[in-house]
């Protein structure tokens, strides 16, 4: 039963350009399901010889690109309408003529001979032409077939970024079925945490997502490795030592410790005292550590028992063994956090709601499911004494846990009303309190008053990627801006730099850092927009509020563009930037999470992409596929700002040094980032306005020409005249919307989610509110129902029970 | 099968995977191969190997005096590898006369090993892509992007070698000196996007490591995580027997299951074994005392037979930032960009290479007095390539060890031909070379397709055959 690792390796293919999803759903898989690899020729013959070849060839390195709106899409059921194409980049070059190799553009692409203005080599980023452009040519004399009615079923992996928006959001019957996808899914570290109750230690567990998944929310192919598992237990003592004794002080929780004069929880007091404990005493604990610690619902009948017959076998061997009633609880509770249930979330769908492959999920499941659009927090999650105010949430109701109104409605059936779920969403989405309900450690007084729950905000730190702005080292970080500054570790503009990425925290002085600064502006949009109407979208990218620290010295706002000294006041923190600043995208966050380490790197291109990706929802490779091209920039040079630089290395024509033929390889992929980049040269690798630029102004200007929206396509003076109008497109409007669906679905969007696309963006479109979009997914059937896959693993069917 | 036959499964597996074992004494008294990698997250420069003899030939090979030069890799003149016997190995005069450095490869002869030791130069690796760390790509020879390796580092595949592996509890053991977090996925990796982690808190890698053979609480902690994982198995089991879901994403719990199988496995080797645990590290040290403890520890399970591989990084995965607070004020980062100008700053990073080769010297004659450097392989190699920003066209490589597996004896500094001659060669041909010494035929490793790779196949110089 147990793979051998060494079959999982020589079982996984080393493909070309696989795509973001290119590792297949099931984790380690059952052997015999990919390629056997390595090596062009391995594994059984290819039906149908070089023409299964090419269909799969084709399938393997270029669909995952080449489908859908993506032209041409080379799926092998659209292979045969390539007869009747031509190409675009050049009209009158049929892209397949059989027989004849050189007059298929398709061909010439491959061969690298597409000529001036054809556009780069495929596939993007090679050097040189990969050598199955033998087994192509060979393919076209042939006569170019395109049927093969024997391979294997294509194994494309999915990229919704290859949908056409228009056609994506489209509704033609609002009341036609719709679903997601039944799954399990592991929870994340900060879930984690989280149920551990933030127990030290505890946020360095090892349950971060697999890098690779799109976001953390995702969770496909996501299962538990030994590593993983093995580290994990590293965890659950502290995880679990809020079951074993309470600690006077600190570690008590609400519902469950009594305040003050008895400082043990109430459930343990009894395991504690008695030395055979009575079944009642048992009982509640066992049902309160697995419903308030574990799996956060009902316990079966089955799990309950286990559990308990587990506890009172260790509890008869403490006499023999000498272990203490203490570390006889601690292990149950480690061994409570365990649990399947403890660890994998159920997102199945519940059989009993419908026939077919369609269900509901159960009540349970909906909690889950609405609460993790909230908080990674578990419904029930005990909520530790002395947090907590007026303004939380949860106000009244600490004794069930966080989210207990959300636990309410799951107990009474009232949540599958989806009148219900948007009013529950609404209670715990946002709110503007002096206490930061939202906030469970840190300093509050320092922050903002407006807060949105902390899922809310994880999904624009995850889409905005802006998180790791604390980290990103930045050498120099006001070089070229017009603060002197020599670069050193001393200097006065290095210093407030450093104390913008973390603020000292002693008393008197913990200021908020950079990341929570545009945390707490996208939190204050968000709760403004929802209540005046203006557009959330336009909003975020044109406010020139920002929420700055109080400092002693103001250097460290000078990557604001700020030079003024700040009060340790609320209303002082929050200020409007200079004209040279609009909205996130020229926030020192974003545009240093977004740059380099020297004000000459190309910081450029990482904005660029996070442009057309992110915004645009446009695929267009990757770095993996590069080969045999030197991805990197020529040296340093006093004359070549970091714009030049980048140009000189990408752009045909700008470097006459330069190898022309791998230079238009580079464009290829550069064509589609540089220009959007272009306009943020404004400001340095760590956001700063620069003064000077290697010998010449700074250049912001830019034109663009192959951005979807065509009201887009034109030229900038600088990155204020782009970002308002990207505030004002539709179209890029709608890449916020497709994000937000799968950071919150955990999910790629299909065509079929359009209706509830529809829905999200009318709802902006009506109240111009992030949180009235998220309520128009959560009272969808989308959120509700999930459909059984009707495909079974490659293994074959199974009986219900066996193992795989 | 049911899960309920758990216990008869997990000894099965055992049996499968190896022969019925005893009792084993604390010294690992097999023959199998063993293989140590120590990976530098800022690498290490080709000047930082070079010894006098080997300088003097590099000057011939270049056409022209080296002198000064900290990297060459656009220099190499020749056509085919020299070899050269290198008895000075762990010498170079002209680093301390011109530098008034160190040399970095002093510790081996201090500990005896420079005899054992071969230098490689002119291996490239572009694969990995350069800048300032290439996480998973030395070890894989593929390219990691948005930290999902591109395959299997070259440690997780010798691991899975069933006579690699033999009867070991665990597969491997990976530690490093990192930055804040307790664990890093950007070093090792299983397999393409499943990175396996290096523990860097070093309480966890010992308790890891020796947890099972410590006296008073670990060892109840051994027993205890038995029992949990044994009742973990069966609540799982119930699970999967009423899940409703589809087979998909049954199967995400079934490698849930595989993990527990996995884990208590390893506790069933630990249980049979009898070996004296080391004393354990402290906890609070700064990065060379924490990677010298590491690479000890290290080395230790290889000695009690724990692992058959083990990998040690030093601010690998991209904490190239460390502050190695024994020798500069600086932080590496900040050293290395430094360095060009202030010559403290070279001479420092120059110290924090000699401080790794003394741990991996001392890693060598522990293993030599255990009787088992002929069949360890000692891999010294950066993260990254021949500079800071590299352009991964150079990784310097140390070995040592390996002489029964097929290595031929150290000694000696290897000098390969550059980019673009046919001679050239690359990091995957000398992890191909390790497969041949765990007695795989390995030719193919790294995903390097089409014209990216150089040649397929071993180093036949570091190979007798």
């Amino acid at each position: 039963m147990r793979l051998s690792p060494l079959a999982l390796l020589l079982a996984s293919a080393s493909l070309g350009c696989s795509g973001w999803l290119g590792d297949p759903s099931g984790g380690p898989a059952g052997p015999g399901e990919r390629d056997a690899g390595p090596g062009v020729d391995a594994g059984p013959p290819v039906a149908c010889g070089e023409t299964g070849q090419a269909i799969l060839y084709f399938e393997r390195a270029c669909a995952t690109c080449h489908q859908g709106s993506r032209f041409p899409d080379l799926r092998r059921d659209a292979l045969p309408r390539l007869l009747e194409l031509e190409s675009r980049r050049v009209p009158g070059e049929r892209l397949l003529v059989p027989g004849d190799p050189e007059a298929s553009f398709l061909y010439r692409k491959m061969a690298h001979t597409q000529g001036e203005g054809g556009g780069a080599g495929m596939p993007l980023g090679r050097a040189t032409p990969v050598p199955e452009l033998a087994l192509v040519e060979r393919w076209i004399r042939e006569g170019a077939p395109t049927r093969c009615e024997e391979l294997a079923p294509p194994e494309v992996p999915y990229d919704p970024n290859t949908l056409d928006p228009a056609e994506l959001f489209t509704c033609e019957d609002p009341d036609a079925p719709r679903s997601s996808p039944s799954r399990v899914r592991r929870i994340t570290d900060d879930e984690f945490t989280q149920v551990a109750v933030n127990a030290t230690g505890t946020n360095k567990n090892p349950l971060q997502a697999p890098e690779g998944l799109p976001y953390s929310t995702y969770a496909e192919g996501v299962g538990m490795d030994s590593a993983t598992l093995r580290l994990l237990m590293l965890h659950l003592p502290a995880a679990s030592s809020k079951w074993t004794r309470g600690d006077p002080g600190g570690g008590r929780m609400y519902g469950l410790h009594k305040c003050c004069s008895e400082p043990r929880s109430q459930i343990v007091a009894c395991m504690e005292d008695q030395a055979t404990p009575t079944d009642d005493c048992l009982d509640r604990y066992v049902d309160t550590l697995l419903r308030r610690g574990a799996l956060f619902r009902a316990p079966t009948e089955d799990e309950s028992s286990r559990l308990r017959a587990y506890l009172v076998e260790r509890i008869a061997a403490e006499s023999e063994s000498g272990i203490t009633r203490i570390e006889t609880l601690s292990e149950v509770a480690q061994a409570a956090l365990l649990m399947t249930g403890a660890l994998f979330r159920s997102d199945v769908g519940d059989p009993m709601t419908m026939d077919g492959t369609v269900r509901e999920l159960s009540n349970t499941e909906l909690a889950f499911a609405l609460g993790s659009v909230l908080t990674p927090a578990p419904v029930g999650a005990p909520i530790p004494q002395g947090y907590g105010s007026e303004d939380d949430p949860d106000h009244g109701l600490y004794d069930d846990g966080r989210l207990a109104r959300i636990a309410a409605a799951a107990a009474d059936g009232s949540i599958r009303d989806p009148e219900t779920r948007v009013a529950l969403f609404r209670h715990y989405a946002s709110g503007i309190s002096e206490v930061r309900p939202d906030l469970y450690t840190g300093y509050r007084d320092t922050r903002g008053d407006y807060w949105i729950a902390p899922r809310l905000l994880a999904f624009f730190r995850d889409w905005l990627d802006y998180g790791h702005a604390n980290s990103a080292f930045k050498d120099n970080p006001a070089a070229t801006s017009a603060f002197p500054s020599t670069g050193l570790q001393y200097d006065a503009a290095v210093l407030g730099y450093a104390s913008l990425q973390g603020p000292p925290q002693h008393s008197g002085a913990h200021e908020s850092n950079l990341v929570q600064q545009l945390d707490d502006l996208i939190a204050r949009v968000v709760v403004e927009t929802d209540r005046s109407g203006d557009d959330v979208f336009r909003t975020l990218f044109t406010t020139r509020q920002a929420f700055l620290p109080s400092h002693g010295e103001p250097r460290s706002t000078w990557a604001y563009g700020w030079t003024e000294p700040i009060a340790r006041d609320d209303a002082e923190r929050w200020v409007t930037l200079n004209e040279s600043r609009r909205g996130v995208l020229t926030h020192p966050a974003w545009l240093g999470a977004h740059g380099g380490n020297f004000e000459d790197d190309a910081s450029l291109v990482l904005r660029g992409h996070w442009l057309r990706t992110k915004l645009f929802c446009q695929s267009f490779g990757d770095l993996s596929d590069v080969q045999g091209l030197q991805a990197m920039l020529g040296p340093s040079d006093p004359m070549h700002s970091a714009r030049m630089r980048v140009a000189r290395a990408t752009e045909p024509g700008v470097d006459p040094d330069a190898d022309l033929e791998t230079v238009t390889q580079c464009w290829g992929c550069h064509q589609y980032m540089n220009t959007l980049g272009d306009a943020f040269e404004l400001f340095n690798h760590a956001g700063f306005e620069r003064a000077t630029d290697h010998g010449g102004p700074p250049d912001g200007s830019t034109v663009i020409d192959n951005l979807p929206d065509p009201a887009l396509n034109r030229a900038y003076s600088g990155p204020v005249e782009l970002v308002e109008a990207i505030a004002e497109s539709a179209y890029a409007r709608r890449g916020m919307v497709r994000h937000a669906f799968r950071y919150f679905m955990g999910r790629d969007e299909v065509l079929a989610d359009g209706c509830t696309l529809v829905e999200m963006e009318a709802a902006l479109d009506r109240t111009g509110s992030f949180l009235s979009m998220i309520e128009a997914l959560v009272a969808s059937d989308t959120f509700v129902r999930r459909e059984l896959a009707t495909e079974d693993l490659a293994t074959g069917d199974r009986a219900e029970g066996e193992m795989p | 099968m049911k899960r309920r036959e758990f216990l008869e499964l997990s000894a099965a597996a055992a049996a499968a995977a190896a022969l019925p074992f005893a009792t084993r004494s604390s010294a690992d008294e097999g023959d199998a191969p063993r293989f140590l990698f120590v990976v530098e997250g800022n690498g290490f420069e080709p000047a930082s190997v070079l010894c006098d003899s080997a300088r003097e030939a590099m000057d011939e090979i270049a056409g022209e005096p080296i002198a000064r030069s900290r990297w060459w890799y656009n220099r190499y003149r020749n056509d085919a590898p020299v070899e050269l016997a290198t008895p000075d190995l762990a010498t170079s005069r002209y680093l301390s006369e011109t530098f008034g450095s160190a040399f970095p490869l002093e510790p081996l002869t201090e500990e005896g090993v420079a005899d054992d030791a071969t230098v490689l130069l002119g291996l490239s690796s572009r694969i990995v892509g350069g800048g300032h760390s290439g996480f998973h790509g030395a070890l894989s020879s593929t390219r990691t992007i948005g930290g999902r390796p591109g395959g299997p580092t070259i440690d997780a595949l010798l691991a899975a070698l069933p006579h690699v592996r033999g009867e070991t509890p665990f597969d491997a053991f990976r530690v490093g000196v990192g930055g804040g977090s307790a664990i890093d996925f950007g070093t090792c990796a299983y397999d393409r996007a499943r990175p396996a982690p290096l523990i860097l808190d070093v309480a966890s890698a010992y308790e890891f490591a020796y947890g099972a053979f410590t006296e008073g609480d670990a060892r109840l902690a051994f027993e205890r995580r038995d029992r949990m994982l044994r009742f973990a198995a069966t609540d799982l089991a119930a699970a999967e027997r009423t899940f409703s879901g589809n087979a998909r994403e049954l199967a995400k719990l079934g490698t849930y299951g595989e993990s527990i199988a996995s884990l208590l496995e390893s506790q069933e080797r630990l249980r049979g074994m009898d070996v004296v645990a080391p004393p354990a590290p402290a906890t609070d040290l700064s990065p060379i005392p924490r990677f010298e403890a590491l690479v000890d520890l290290a080395t230790s399970t290889l000695i009690d037979g724990l692992a058959p591989v083990a990998v040690v990084g030093s601010g690998t995965g991209g904490a190239f930032g460390l502050h190695y607070t024994t020798i500069s004020a600086t932080a590496r980062h900040d050293m290395q960009h430094g360095s060009g100008g202030d010559p403290a700053l070279l001479d420092a990073i120059r110290q924090v290479n000699r401080a790794q080769v003394g741990a991996i010297a001392r890693a060598a004659r522990r293993l030599r007095d255990a009787g088992m450097l002929e069949r360890t392989v000692i891999v010294w190699i950066g993260d990254n390539g021949e500079q800071h920003h590299s352009t991964a066209s150079e990784f310097p490589v140390l070995l040592l060890g390996g002489s029964a597996l097929g290595l031929r004896r150290g000694g000696r500094t290897v000098i390969y031909p550059g980019i673009g001659s046919p001679g050239h060669r690359q990091v995957s041909n000398l992890w191909n070379t390790l497969g041949y010494a765990a007695g795989h035929a390995l030719d193919d490793f790294g995903g390097e397709e089409g014209d990216l790779r150089s040649a397929f196949g071993p180093l036949d110089e570091m190979l007798t055959r």
